[in-house]
């Protein structure tokens, strides 16, 4: 089984920055999941940091790009990442459609103990993604 | 007719961004062709069987420690559900044509460093598709 990828946060040449403790990524509209489809999500953290810091990475989707940490579009938590202080590679567990609302915009965020990261996180979708 | 100058390829395994160590790179996404041909029929008749992804790369040995490509691809042979992503032309966030890329859950085939006296050190790494989406 092989996917079609969209990157949702390349922080592969250049890391997260150091006080980023918490952070989110752009929202892209790439689409809710329909019925019978699946989506699919990964991430490779390509350094470590100082310390034992570890990072944990989810992937929301929302109904509008206008995302905010609490209110009236916080997202929806649809991959959760395994938190980590080494480097490591990752494929989330599949979910499949179809969501109770239109949410078709998708983030990647992240949550470390202040270390800087370089990483990689994309998602996929078993139709038209 | 648009092309691309092959020059911006991003192979990330497991925790190791192995672009800068890599030359060739190259995805084979194929099938296994069924033979269906029953009495009677004057041509073979064909069927799309189970899918067959494989990645093959090669490049120059590297044993950083920081950068641990040599330690990953060696410890990987064998090893099932390893993740691999490979974009062929640059990275795009959000982007679902250009920058765009592949991604499968492989197990490592073979790894093999060396070649001939006076070259860069080289490598091949392959590996095959797990098949398995979870």
């Amino acid at each position: 089984m092989i996917t079609r990828v969209v990157a949702l946060k390349d922080a592969t040449v250049t890391g997260l920055a150091i006080s980023s403790c918490y952070g989110a990524g752009t929202a892209f509209d790439l689409g809710a999941l329909e019925s019978a489809q699946t989506a699919y999500a990964g991430l490779h953290i390509l350094s470590t940091a100082a310390g034992a810091n570890t990072i944990l990475v989810h992937i929301v989707s929302g109904s509008s790009s206008g995302f905010t940490t609490a209110g009236a579009n916080p997202g929806t938590e649809r991959f959760l990442f395994t938190a980590v202080s080494c480097r490591d590679g990752q494929w989330a567990a599949p979910i499949t459609g179809a969501f109770a609302t239109c949410q078709r915009f998708w983030r990647m965020e992240w949550a470390t103990t202040c270390g800087s990261r370089k990483l990689l996180t994309w998602m996929s979708r078993s139709c038209d993604v | 007719m648009a092309t691309v100058v092959f020059k911006d390829a991003g192979v990330f395994y497991e925790g190791v961004d192995l672009s800068g160590q890599l030359n060739e790179v190259t995805l084979e996404y194929g099938v296994e062709i069924l033979d269906a041909t029953t009495f009677g029929q004057s041509t073979r008749i064909r069927k799309g069987g189970l899918t067959t992804p494989r990645a093959s790369m090669r490049g120059f040995w590297d044993a950083d420690a920081a950068g641990q490509p040599d330690v990953e691809l060696f410890e990987g042979v064998g090893v099932d559900d390893r993740v691999l992503t490979l974009f062929p032309d640059g990275i795009t966030e959000g982007s679902t044509g250009a920058g765009s890329g592949f991604a499968f859950k492989v197990v490592a085939v073979s790894y093999a460093p060396g070649g001939a006296v006076g070259e860069l050190l080289p490598f091949t790494f392959t590996a095959d598709g797990r098949g398995i989406e979870a």
